[in-house]
């Protein structure tokens, strides 16, 4: 399926991360638009300014953590596709992530195959 | 009041399951980072008065400044993790890590890159600790530094072991395909190496 119209928001404070995951949706052709946000505020912001099909969020961030983040985005808007990033197959991490609506994570180091797998899934989805 | 110490067995056990953490999970995750294959070795753990600290500054650490990635995990265990290698090993490592063929001074790109580093392997290591002593930890945000080893260990060294006025130190060193090779050295005091030992 061709995403290259849509629009991917990446929240992360490292700048390497959110590079290595703009590599990774370019690659995969899976946007035409990639914005960035460094924290959890920029990223609730970003979100409601640019109004994204998807968004990649990091879990552990100064300023407002992605589960912050997220409930935020949530509330915004309750059909918002949110994929999470974790360093670490935090389990209790991911499941309250999902149960606030996130629809899938990935982890750090990334495996580009699968990455790039997990957001065009979420892109497909309604 | 007597400080606390840990048994040669206690040393024993702690050296164990560091070494199962980091040469599974550590490692997988450096060599998924750099793309090739990596190897490592786990030294041995040891108790050190803060007297004895500059003990732990490798020969190659004494005339040149490092580039490190320190940070804290706490919870229901305090341990202290620095990585660090010599800067221009450092530079190599960041432009490994970007796919750039040259490098230069530090750009805030490449600090980025080895903070992520840090934060990813360390992920890997306390994920790996978490399940094996069943034990609940919470990363701090990772630093980045460039100075002497001595400098990067003593202001570790001062928020971990300040009360018990020791350390207990381990050591890993990682070695990948290319030639890239990366310090680990994990710090805790005595009370949280005993936490550990108990599986929380």
């Amino acid at each position: 399926m061709n995403h290259s119209a849509k629009k991917i928001l990446v929240v992360d404070d490292a700048s390497f991360m959110r590079v290595v995951l703009k590599d990774i949706i370019k690659g995969n052709g899976l946007a035409s638009e990639i914005i960035e946000a460094v924290d959890g505020v920029e990223g609730v912001k970003a979100y409601q300014t640019q109004k994204p099909d998807l968004v990649t969020m990091d879990v552990n961030m100064p300023r407002a953590d992605g589960i912050q983040a997220l409930r935020a985005i949530m509330k915004i808007d309750p059909a918002a596709k949110v994929i999470m990033v974790t360093s670490v197959e935090q389990k209790q991490i991911v499941q309250d992530a999902m149960k606030l609506g996130a629809r899938d994570y990935i982890v750090k180091p990334f495996d580009r195959g699968n990455v790039g797998l997990v957001l065009n899934k979420v892109l497909r989805q309604r | 009041m007597q400080a606390l110490t840990l048994t040669g067995n206690e040393l024993g056990r702690l050296s164990e399951v560091f070494f199962k953490c980091i040469s599974t999970k550590t490692v997988d995750a450096l060599s998924m980072l750099l793309g090739e294959p990596v190897r490592c070795s786990v030294g041995k753990i040891r108790l050190y008065d803060f007297a004895e600290l500059d003990e732990l500054t490798p020969a190659f650490a004494d005339s040149e400044d490092m580039s490190a990635v320190y940070l804290r995990q706490s919870g229901d265990i305090q341990v202290g993790v620095l990585y660090y290698m010599p800067k221009k090993e450092g530079k190599r490592f960041a432009a490994r890590l970007l796919g750039k063929k040259r490098f230069g001074a530090f750009t805030k790109l490449e600090q980025s890159s080895l903070s992520e580093t840090g934060n990813i392997l360390s992920g890997s290591f306390f994920g790996a600790l978490a399940k094996e002593q069943n034990c609940k930890t919470n990363a701090d945000v990772p630093g980045f530094a460039v100075d002497t080893f001595k400098s990067l260990l003593e202001f570790q060294a001062v928020e971990i072991g300040i009360t018990s006025q020791s350390l207990i130190a381990c050591s890993a060193e990682f070695h990948s395909e290319s030639d890239l090779k990366l310090r680990m050295l994990i710090i805790l005091d005595p009370a949280n190496a005993k936490k550990l030992l108990v599986k929380c």
